[in-house]
């Protein structure tokens, strides 16, 4: 593995281990900050929807990379299926995405 | 005569009227500005949308002749073309949807979306009132929401499929919270920094909510404290392509994972085990609504109290369609996904109180109808439904029977005596006498609204079936 994907997975670890940490702790600073006196914008006057863009951008960038490491891991899947000689005789559909429902 | 749809009048790029067309049929006609007739124009020519509309998962849509009358019409209301949608047989709304409708219904939602952002289109919004059922099937209604996506904008509907399906979704499924009452009282759904005050403490790293309830809501959070953090109209806002869609199949693969909680069996969704009838009372009971739906062949038939659609079933087979309601979430859930599953055509099951049927609602209480201000039903079941109103809702019988008759229509009725043990346990607890709930007063009272045309003896006398007719 080179350099900068190393550096990528561990912060990636590190963020995943501090993770629980970091909201417990938030939820304190959250009841600190909902402190009367402070001084909020008037809510009527603000677009509820203000921050969609950014929230739409990190979270399609967070995806994009899942869905990446998705598709080199079934690129990886189909090359050790077809070495072992599977011959795609039990592969899926590849419209299965979304078929098979798994109903309660 | 035009009729303007109550809930059409947000989108200034178009009117949906509602008309009778020849022998009565009812129409559906869009009145459209010129510059969205041109995209619906683009729309229907794009192959993409051929393959949504031959599949059913839009509504069939095409442009009126301008020499039809329905065209004429619009026309004078100043519009600048005319569309006509298939109409939807009966209206339904979220609120009264069960778990597995409404993710079904999000799962459409975000099938479209990938298709049109795959062929260079979007959906400008996305909330589930744009979407109505053909039986069990989900058909999205609101063609105009498709509009050519340029300059690779970001997707503007994400916060409202949050709040109106996917918020929802997670509080059914991960916290056991009906999400009915609270879409029924909030037509914009549950935002965010809502949303995110049910998930606290480590319930906010249950699958989904990190990223699609917590971070908006800190980041909503954050932003509404910033004073100045306008938006700037010349900024361009765009989110590319693949990192769109893979938001997208996120998204598709969180909603397609989420289950409603089963824990215990609710009161009605093992009816078909656990129901007090012996066989052939089981049997007569079937043969009794069979044969008066059969003789009848209603249009559109509600089954009022219909748990997990037994009897639903019987009058499918001889009616255009039938609306299925019950309170029981888990029972219509279950009935829901049998029909799905079957491909049925023609039965809409809905999750409803029936003493506390859903109101008008939204601006001028017009916007979404009541439940029995929709359509009249031609044909009405109300199988051992009298006395659940009567003891659990504590609804007179005299009042009952004087709405059941509001709606016009022969109704087939079980009158479940005081010496039946559904009864007797019903009330085991209650200090009232309900003294108002025997045999003959219901007989009598019934008689003074209804013609009894006919009548049949379930478990020994202790069960009558009646047919009503209205007087």
């Amino acid at each position: 593995m080179n350099k900068p994907a190393l550096i990528v997975v561990i912060a990636l670890l590190l963020a995943a281990a501090l993770w629980p940490i970091a909201a417990l702790a938030y939820d304190g600073a959250e009841a600190a900050s909902e402190a009367p006196g402070r001084v909020e914008v008037l809510l009527a006057y603000i677009d509820p929807g203000a921050g969609g863009f950014i929230i739409v951008t990190v979270l399609g960038f967070i995806s994009a990379i899942g869905y990446m490491a998705r598709s080199y891991l079934a690129r990886v899947k189909e090359l050790v299926f077809k070495r072992g000689g599977g011959g795609g005789g039990n592969a899926r559909p590849a419209s299965g995405a979304d078929g098979g429902e798994d109903e309660c | 005569m035009l009729n303007a749809d109550g809930g059409s009048f947000r989108d200034p790029s178009g009117r949906v009227y509602l008309l009778r067309g020849t022998g009565g049929a009812r129409r559906v006609v869009r009145g459209l500005t010129a510059g969205t007739a041109s995209t619906i124009e683009k729309l229907l020519a794009e192959p993409f949308f051929g393959r949504l509309l031959a599949g059913g998962h839009v509504v069939k849509t095409a442009f009126l002749s301008p020499g039809d009358p329905a065209s004429v019409a619009v026309a004078d209301e100043g519009w600048a073309s005319a569309i006509e949608h298939e109409a939807v047989p009966f209206a339904t709304w979220p609120y009264e949807w069960p778990f597995s409708m409404l993710k079904d219904a999000a799962l459409l939602q975000l099938d479209l979306l990938v298709e049109a952002v795959g062929n260079g289109w979007i959906l400008k919004d996305a909330t589930p009132y744009n979407i109505q059922w053909a039986g069990a099937r989900p058909v999205f209604i609101d063609i105009p929401s498709f509009v050519p996506r340029e300059n690779d904008e970001y997707w503007e509907g994400y916060r409202q499929f949050c709040s109106m399906y996917l918020t929802p979704l997670l509080l059914t499924a991960h916290l056991g919270i009906p999400y009915q009452p609270l879409l029924r009282s909030s037509l914009e759904g549950i935002p965010p920094e809502e949303a995110a005050k049910y998930f606290h403490g480590l319930r906010r790293f249950k699958r989904g909510v990190p990223s699609h309830v917590w971070f908006p809501a800190t980041v909503e959070k954050r932003m509404r404290r910033r004073p100045g953090t306008t938006r700037s109209s010349a900024t361009r806002r765009t989110q590319s392509t693949t990192s769109l869609l893979a938001l997208l199949d996120d998204l598709k693969r969180l909603v397609s994972g989420l289950k409603l909680r089963a824990g215990e069996p609710s009161t009605w969704s093992e009816y078909s085990e656990t129901h007090s009838y012996r066989d052939d009372d089981f049997d007569r009971k079937i043969a009794f609504v069979e044969k008066h739906a059969s003789a009848r062949r209603p249009d559109l038939l509600w089954d009022l109290g219909a748990n997990t659609g037994e009897f639903s079933r019987v009058a499918a087979r001889h009616s255009g369609l039938v609306v299925a309601v019950d309170s029981d979430h888990q029972a219509v859930d279950a009935l829901y996904r049998e029909a799905r599953d079957a491909g049925d055509a023609n039965t809409i099951p809905l999750v409803m109180d029936l003493a506390n049927l859903s109101p008008g609602q939204g601006w001028a209480g017009r916007e979404r109808a009541a439940f029995d201000a929709r359509r009249s039903p031609d044909m009405v079941l109300c199988l051992a439904l009298v006395h659940h109103v009567r003891v659990s809702a504590n609804i007179p019988v005299a009042l009952f029977l004087e709405w059941l008759r509001g709606l016009d229509a022969p109704a087939i009725v079980e009158f479940v005596g005081r010496d039946d043990e559904m009864f007797s346990t019903l009330i085991q607890h209650k200090s009232e006498d309900y003294a108002d709930y025997t045999a003959e007063n219901f007989r009598a009272e019934a008689e003074s609204r209804f013609t009894v045309e006919d009548s049949a003896l379930l478990k020994g006398g202790k069960r009558e079936l009646l047919l009503l007719e209205p007087r």
